[in-house]
């Protein structure tokens, strides 16, 4: 049986890059490894443009993990998004506060995405 | 007095194996032991997030991720064969496998890659990929546009190319192969399930490849096309393989895939 009973959809603004690397550098077992978690750059799809852009990830986490990377970007003052789910089902257990996820609803990154008005940073010319 | 006399053509166990393969870099299945961490220390099982897998081949490029979000999750009985596999979340999972993407840095170097998986939708999806650590261009991959298994190319200079292989189907497993560097030509291949195949030239000029990654093209440490699905085992060859060989392997990962 895994211990790994979450899926977290997390952001967080670009200008909090540095912070939010530190945070999982230390609540993470991988050491520095971790600072490349937020490593999905996203823009915002709603015009103008009136909130920065964001850095996300999705990620398998144990419960002490999710505590303890919680914790630490709140002490660092990071403006973390999140939406957790159950890793084997997916659905949504809890979202932080302003963002929308019903309750035991299959969840994805997708619907993630169209919640925060974001999109996955790509090159028009990507892929040809 | 009875005498039984049998050959054995099911399962794995053909007496072919991409052992066979002169040049053979690398050859990982995913229902042998995979581990949780790159160190290959913690063996993972049934939903566990995956950060090692040995490579078969004997070359050493084993695959891993040391950085927890982009660890694909392991996959109990994902293939028709009951054998598993690691789900890719379509978000920023991948493995590296380091220091390969140098043997087929520059000019037309050729190679060969195969993978048995299951795509779980129709968005472009990258299964390999090779990019380079510090800049989005250039890149190389092999990933699923719309509905069709695709090569692209871009080299130093911005220059690309493509070549559109067979139809994929969503959530089915299938056993793709894509060379490149053939020559004369510069030929490019995909061919699907040992079957359905497309050719063409993908000529283009020296493209500087650093990272050679399963389950995205990683460039400038950034994810393009990141793949949703479940990859169950892979093997890259430092060549274009011949017709033969291709039909060979194919049937190999069939086999494995219980296909």
């Amino acid at each position: 049986m895994t211990d790994y009973v979450w899926r977290i959809h997390l952001m967080v603004p670009a200008s909090q890059a540095a912070l939010a690397a530190d945070a999982a550098s230390q609540a993470l077992p991988g050491g520095e490894a971790e600072r490349a978690m937020f490593g999905v750059p996203l823009q915002r799809t709603r015009v103008p443009f009136a909130r920065e852009s964001m850095l996300g990830c999705s990620t398998l986490m144990t419960e002490r993990q999710r505590a303890d990377l919680m914790d630490s970007l709140s002490r660092r003052g990071v403006d973390a998004v999140w939406v957790r789910l159950g890793a084997n089902d997916e659905r949504a257990a809890e979202a932080s506060e302003g963002l929308t996820a019903p309750t035991g609803l299959t969840w994805d990154w997708e619907d993630t995405l169209a919640a925060t008005e974001c999109r996955p940073a790509t090159e028009v010319t990507d892929g040809g | 007095m009875e005498v039984g006399l049998s050959i054995g053509l099911t399962g794995v166990r053909s007496g072919w194996s991409p052992l066979r393969l002169s040049g053979l870099k690398a050859w990982s299945e995913c229902d042998r032991p995979v581990y949780q961490d790159a160190a290959m220390s913690t063996l993972a099982g049934p939903g566990d997030p995956v950060g090692g897998v040995p490579d078969r081949s004997g070359a050493g490029y084993h695959a891993t991720q040391g950085t927890t979000a982009h660890k694909p999750t392991l996959v109990a009985g994902a293939f028709p064969s009951g054998r598993s596999g690691l789900s890719f979340d379509g978000v920023d999972d991948r493995l590296l496998m380091s220091g390969l993407a140098a043997l087929f840095s520059g000019a037309d170097k050729p190679f060969s890659v195969a993978l048995a998986c299951k795509v779980a939708d129709t968005s472009s999806r990258a299964l390999q990929g090779m990019g380079n650590s510090g800049t989005s261009s250039p890149y190389c991959m092999f990933y699923v546009t719309g509905s069709a298994y695709t090569q692209y190319r871009r080299d130093d200079a911005l220059a690309w190319v493509s070549l559109t292989g067979p139809a994929m189907s969503v959530n089915q497993p299938q056993v793709v192969i894509a060379t490149f560097g053939e020559t004369p030509g510069v030929v490019a291949r995909i061919a699907l399930n040992g079957g359905s195949e497309s050719n063409g030239p993908m000529d283009v000029g020296a493209t500087t490849l650093d990272r050679f990654t399963i389950g995205t093209v990683e460039r400038a440490g950034t994810p393009l096309y990141p793949f949703k699905g479940v990859i169950g085992a892979w093997v890259v060859v430092a060549r274009a393989i011949s017709a033969p060989e291709r039909t060979a392997l194919a049937a190999y990962l069939m086999r494995w895939a219980g296909m």
